[in-house]
This record gives structure tokens, sequence and C-alpha cells, in this order.
């Protein structure tokens, strides 16, 4: 394999990583920021609704956070009438309402704090969220070290360790230290990342290596760092109601990190230029900054150096140096929320990429990000066929050759190369159509471009051909798709898949489709 | 491609046998056109021999190749006359660029014939053959001897909106669209289909429309006698209904005569499509 192929490779391998995990702790981060919200709740300093939230936090507790259908509407009524801040949050807080009702905590003060229901997190087979151990975690956090805190210093008095909750506001002091640290460790790398952003796009040389070590740093540290804010929240059960909180106030730095206007109004001006700008592209914003909102301050630029890095790494990966410079450049721009289109092309341009380079930058930037979007929608295949539920014939290999992609006996391998020569468009269209049939579990064989249709069914057919995209179904059907290129005639690539269909028996043949990438964005 | 550039397209629709292959003649006739609008180069892809569809080859003799679009595109023109001499060829497509052309979509010529429906298609910039009626009469000469055509119609449509795949009634798709074609596989098989994938099945399955139905109401459309009985257009009461030859019949409409006649062929349950006639 030639150098470039080795590096295309891993670029792509690293894309596909941040992809799942970066989706898996933005719903671990979901989670327990929303707990921990509810949680600190009370001591917002807003007025009238503060009552009413007292007395149905006074019945949760009483429930032992059971929620019942009664006190969802009670609470969905009550939000839906004060005057919050946090008003725009209510769907996700009524979320997580669901979600408690799934979440039990253990009462041991000093045992494992985040007993949590497997259904939602064992769907994460990257990061052990089943279980953590604090201490472990703590060792763990960069800048962390044990006896620092406040309540373990050696001037605590007697009166303090008989207090209840010694022990939890001990490790609720420990959590908050190491996560401030673990903030820290993310600030610098997301700058870090920044830097190495910014050299790309002013000198358009592409370090892979140091790329994929601030990736899997930033991966590594966002996985920590949820880790911690999970059992920071699940310790606050822990602790008497008067203590609940304590570092985690109106006025602690903490606090105003996550909840400060400032913060929330920098999102929303994110959300507006980030919506202006990518219009077709307004839902998966709305999916990141959901995800920001409830994650802290300090990680939004990290969080948009992940996105934008991950479209940087795929460009680099498959349009070339030059698509890499324009969108380079595209991504600052997220990054820092400002700008138009327009201002990027001019930018491309002086950075030396061609018209063609910017044209395909922008048009490669824009399918990604659909393909982004349109993976974050809930489908009707995916919740009714989930990753642990396989359907009766499923394929069943068990060797992943690659051991970069992620499949089950419901998610196949995907079979066969990319042909080549490919457009960009071509070969970024043919792995994300493969992906995604991939991922919706519908499909027992995927094959991409080099294996033939007798090879893929068994059946000779005579005029044999390959299409770019082959799925067999889970019920037997066989789907078939073609990505035009520029030399290639679409009547007769669709002709071509007619024919091909025809060949098989009735019950095999399934749908047939052309894709123009001129018309991918319809 | 040239925004809003517009094609005049002719489809003329022939029984056929399988393995019903394409004669030298009509390649011959196919270049004549090309020929008198001065299009050159010229691009074919064709299904027989050891042709691919999947490719695209000058219409040039060895040597001749082109290297456009990122690929390098050989010169068969002599190895297209031998497998057309041998009876191997199945169908047939020849398009020549625009200028500055990006893709061979942005064609300002293009003739296919498909012996597999039984197909041809010829369609041209408005700027070259304006009148569809026109061009009907000349798509319907270049077959004329070599095919039998029982059917044809003639329409103007944006290059944009892809009039060749028009008259296959072929769609292409979005991402969007595959992307809920394989994540909802199961409602998309029984979507509701637009017209254009009706025609296309009716292409490909029944084939009522060389039995006397039809597509529709058209500029210009070439019918065979069971059209004139399905819809009883004799005496002709909408446009202009000529012979065109010993059995087919050329029927003219102006854009005024449209609607009407459309409404006409659904009265007489004529339209392949109708509720009853499916």
């Amino acid at each position: 394999m030639e150098l470039g192929e080795q590096a295309a490779k891993r670029l792509e391998d690293a894309v596909r990583r941040w992809q799942l995990e970066r989706r898996l702790v933005a719903t671990q981060f979901v989670d327990a920021a929303q707990t921990w919200f509810a949680a600190a709740w009370p001591k917002m300093p807003d007025g009238d609704w503060r009552p009413g939230f007292d007395a149905l936090l006074a019945e949760w507790r009483t429930q032992g956070v059971q929620v019942t259908a009664d006190s969802k509407q009670k609470f969905a009524d009550w939000l839906a009438g004060c005057e919050l801040r946090m008003r725009d949050r209510r769907a996700s807080i009524l979320e997580w309402l669901d979600r408690a009702a799934h979440v039990s905590a253990s009462p041991d003060e000093g045992g494992t704090p985040n007993a949590v229901d497997p259904g939602l997190f064992g769907k994460l087979p990257a990061v052990d969220w089943g279980h953590i151990d604090v201490d472990k975690l703590l060792h763990e956090a960069p800048g962390f070290r044990f006896g620092s805190s406040s309540v373990r210093s050696s001037s605590s008095s007697v009166a303090e360790e008989d207090r209840p909750g010694f022990k939890a506001r001990q490790r609720a002091e420990d959590l908050l230290q190491a996560m401030r640290s673990q903030r820290e460790t993310l600030e610098s790398l997301a700058t870090e990342m920044t830097r190495a952003v910014e050299t790309v796009r002013d000198t358009g040389e592409l370090d892979v290596a140091k790329l994929d070590q601030l990736a899997e740093g930033v991966r590594a540290g966002f996985v920590l760092y949820g880790k911690l804010l999970l059992a920071f929240a699940a310790n606050q059960r822990n602790l008497p109601p008067e203590d609940r909180n304590a570092g985690f106030a109106p006025g602690t730095p903490d606090y105003q990190e996550q909840f400060t206007p400032g913060f929330r109004a920098r999102l929303r001006s994110q959300a507006k230029a980030s919506e202006r700008k990518w219009a077709d592209d307004a839902e998966f914003y709305r999916q990141e900054l959901v995800w920001l909102n409830a994650t802290k301050t300090t990680l939004d630029i990290a969080s948009f150096a992940i996105v934008g890095t991950g479209v940087l790494l795929k460009a680099g990966a498959i349009g070339g140096a030059e698509g890499l410079k324009y969108l380079a450049i595209q991504m600052l721009q997220i990054a820092g929320g400002i700008a138009g289109a327009a201002v990027a092309a001019r930018g491309a341009r002086a950075a030396g990429a061609s018209d063609t380079a910017v044209e395909v930058g922008l048009r490669l930037a824009f399918l990604w990000l659909q393909i982004r979007a349109l993976r974050a929608a809930p489908t009707a295949a995916t919740q009714t066929a989930p990753k642990g539920a396989a359907p009766a014939n499923a394929s069943q290999k068990t060797i992943d050759p690659n051991d970069t992609v992620v499949w089950d006996e419901n998610h196949p391998l995907i079979e066969g190369v990319i042909d080549s020569p490919r457009s960009p468009e071509h070969k970024f269209l043919q792995d994300a159509v493969a992906d995604e049939a991939q991922a919706t579990g519908a499909y027992a064989r995927i094959s991409r471009g080099s294996i033939s249709l007798s090879e893929f069914t068994g059946i000779a057919h005579s005029s044999d051909i390959k299409p770019d995209f082959m799925g067999l179904t889970t019920e037997g059907r066989i789907d078939m798709i073609e990505i035009l290129s520029p030399g290639q005639d679409r009547e007769f690539l669709i002709g071509k898949l007619q024919n091909a269909m025809k060949q098989l028996p009735k019950e095999m043949r399934g749908g047939i489709s052309v894709i123009d990438p001129k018309d991918a964005i319809k | 491609m040239i925004a809003g550039q517009i094609t005049t397209s002719a489809a003329l629709y022939f029984e056929s046998e399988d393995g019903q292959s394409i004669l030298p003649l009509w390649l011959e006739r196919a270049r004549a056109l090309f020929a008198q609008y001065d299009l050159s180069p010229i691009f074919f892809t064709a299904s027989g021999g050891d042709f691919l569809l999947d490719d695209c080859y000058v219409l040039a003799q060895a040597g001749g190749a082109i290297s456009k679009w990122g690929e390098v595109f050989a010169a068969r023109g002599g190895d297209l006359a031998n497998a057309l001499h041998n009876g191997d060829l199945e169908l047939l497509g020849l398009d020549s660029p625009r200028a500055g052309a990006d893709n061979r979509g942005d064609w300002r010529a293009k003739l296919s014939v498909a012996s597999t429906p039984g197909k041809i298609y010829v369609g041209v910039d408005e700027d070259l053959i304006p009148d569809p009626s026109a061009l009907l009469r000349r798509a319907y000469d270049m077959a004329k001897g070599l095919f039998n055509v029982r059917y044809g119609i003639a329409y103007k449509l944006p290059l944009a909106q892809n009039p060749d795949c028009y008259a296959s009634g072929f769609v292409t798709s979005s991402v969007s669209e595959v992307f809920e074609m394989i994540r909802h596989r199961d409602q998309w098989g029984n979507r509701k289909k637009n017209p254009v994938e009706l025609w296309g099945d009716e292409l490909n399955g029944r084939r009522r429309h060389l039995a006397g139905l039809f597509r529709g109401a058209y500029p210009a459309s070439i019918l065979s006698e069971s059209h004139i009985q399905t819809a009883a257009l004799l005496p002709c009461e909408i446009g202009n209904l000529s012979e065109l030859d010993a059995s087919l019949w050329l029927w003219e409409l102006s854009d005024r005569d449209l609607p009407a006649a459309e409404e006409f062929l659904k009265a007489r349950a004529a339209l392949f499509n109708q509720a009853g006639t499916t």
C-alpha cells in the first residue's frame, strides 16, 4: 500500500472512530448534565417558580425519583407557565424525566454511585459506562491530586467528620476539582487542535500523526469528563439535602460556567450564525447545540474543533490538499461562528485553492453535513432494529479484518472496495450509502463497488455488473445503487440496474437508484 | 450546464423481439444528424460485444482518445462498426457535449436506441431544432425500415430535468431519497410512484402504449391505428391529425390545445395510468 493510501486510510479510520465515539459521549453528557442541572435548580436565584419546584422536588424525593405521569404533567404545566431563562430547555428536561424513571442510585454512601440502566448505556460499547470506579477515575484525571480538597485537609475537624454525608462531600469536592483540571486539559487540547487546523490552512501541510494524536486526546478527554460528570451527579444523591450542590451553587465558578446568560447568549448567536450559513443543515446544528448546551462552556470550542477536524480529515482523505485547505477555512469559521460562504471562498482562494477545489470542498462539506444531519435524525429502521435485537436471518460474521468498522451480527461488514478512478464526491457518496445501510440493521450483506452481482448473489448473470452499492436485505431482497461519474450516461446507468434486476428471481428484486452527485442535495 | 437550457425531444417506442440487434444503418443516420449541426466530438455508450454500459467511448478511429473530466475515453469507432456489423449490440447511445461541459449529461444532442424495451430517444438543443413535431418526423425517418415503431411523443423540457430519462421513465435520486429508501425499506416498496416512474413500469411491464394507450397529450405524437381507435380520434376535433405512413398517424397539438387533449384522452380512458386501465 502506498504511503498516500495509508494516510488516507488512517484518516478515514480516525473519522469513523470520532463519529461513533463522539455520538456516544454526547449521549452520556446530555444525560449526566440534565441530572446535574435538575439537582442544582433549587438554588437558582430566580423568584416565583421556586415554591412550585420545591414542592415538586419534595414529591419526587418522596417517590425516590420515580417520576409518574401525573408528576411529569404537573412539572410540564408549571414549566410552561413560568418566566425562566431555562424555559427553552423544556423538551430536554421532560426527556430527562423520562430517563430519570429508569435510573436508580446506590444508597450506599461509599459504594459505586452510578448504577445505571443497562438499556440506556448498554448501547455504548466503546466505554464501560455501566460501572465507574470513582477512585480509579480520579487517578486518571490529569492534574488532580488526592487530599487537596478542603474537606480532606488536615484542618477538618472531628465535628465535620461526624456530620452525615462526610464521605460524599469529600467525593464531591474531589470530583469538582478533577472536572476543573479536565476542563483545562480539554481547553489546551482545543487550542492545539485549532492551531493544527490553522497550520493546514496556512501551509496546506497535513500532519496526520499529530491530528490523530490530538483526536485521540480529545476523545479520551471527553470520555473522562463525561464519567466525572456522571459520578458527580450520582454522588449528589448521597449528600444530605442541605449539602447538595455545595460546590455547584450560584456564584461558584462551575455554576457560572454552565448557566450564565452570557453562555446561553453565545450559543444562541452561534445557532443563528450557523443556521444562516448552513441553511440546509439547521437540524444538524440544532443537534450540535443541544449537545453543547448540555455540556460546559469550555467544551464548545473543542466540540466545534472536533466537528471541523472531522470534516477536514474526511476531506483530506478523499479530496486532497486543495479541498483540505478550503475546508480548514470553512471549519475555522464555524468554530468562530462568524462570516459567510463568500468570505470562506475568498479565504480559500487566498490560501491558494483553485476554483475547482473551492467547489469540490464546498460540495463535500455540504454532503458531509447533510449526511450527519440525516444520521442524527431517528429513523423507524433504527428504532425497530436496535443493535441489541437480532433479526432471525441476520448475517453471522464474527471477524472484522480491519478492526476498525463497527459491526456485529445485525450490522454486517461492508464487502469490497471502491473501484478507481472515482471522483471525490463519488467515493464519498459510495462510502456514505454503504455506512448508512450498515447502520440501519436492515441489511444482512452489503457490498461496495468491487463485488459483481454474480459473486454477490451466487446466481450467474450474463452481462455481469458491479454496482457501486448492493445490499441484501434481511428479507432477502437486493437493492442496487449507482453513483453517476462525469463520463457516465445516467439513462443507461439506470437501464443497467433495471436489466440486472430483471435477471434476479422476482422475490429477490429490491430497489434501484442512481445518485447524481451534482443533484445529491435537493 | 447552461441554466434554463431547453431541449427538444422525441421518443419513439417500437415492438422488439428479445435479442434484436441494432443495424449499422442506424449509426449512419445518427451520424448524419450530428454532422448536419457540426457537433463534435461524439461520445458513445453501448451494450453488447465487449462494450460496457458503465463506460464512455469516443466515436473515432483508434488514436482519437479524449481526456476529459479526469478520465481518458478510448476511441473505439472501428470496434463499434464491427460490433454493429456482427449484430452484437442491443443498446447504443451517442451524444455530443456542450463546450465547457463538466459532465456527460450536458449535451447539445443525444440519440439512443435500446432494443429492450424498444425505445429510441432523440434530443437536441432547442436552438438547433425548435419544433417538436419536426424533430419527431426526423426521428421517425431515422427509425424507418429498422424498427417497428408503434408510438411516439415529442416535447420540450429543460436539460436539467433529464429529458432522456423522462422518455425512459427513469428518475435520479438525491442522497436524502436514497437514505429514505435504505432506512424505510418497507414503506419505500409501497410508496406512491410519480408519473415518470409509472411510465417506466409500463415500458418494462405491460407495454400497452404499443397497443393503443397514450402516455398523455404532447405537442406531437405518432399514433398507430389502435391509438386512433382507442381514443376515437377520427374525426379529429383537437389539433391536427395527418397520415405519417401506411399505418401511422401524426397528431400535432398547439400549446393551447394540450389541456383539452389531455381531458379528451382521459374521457376516453385512453391514458395508460388511468384508474380501471392499470
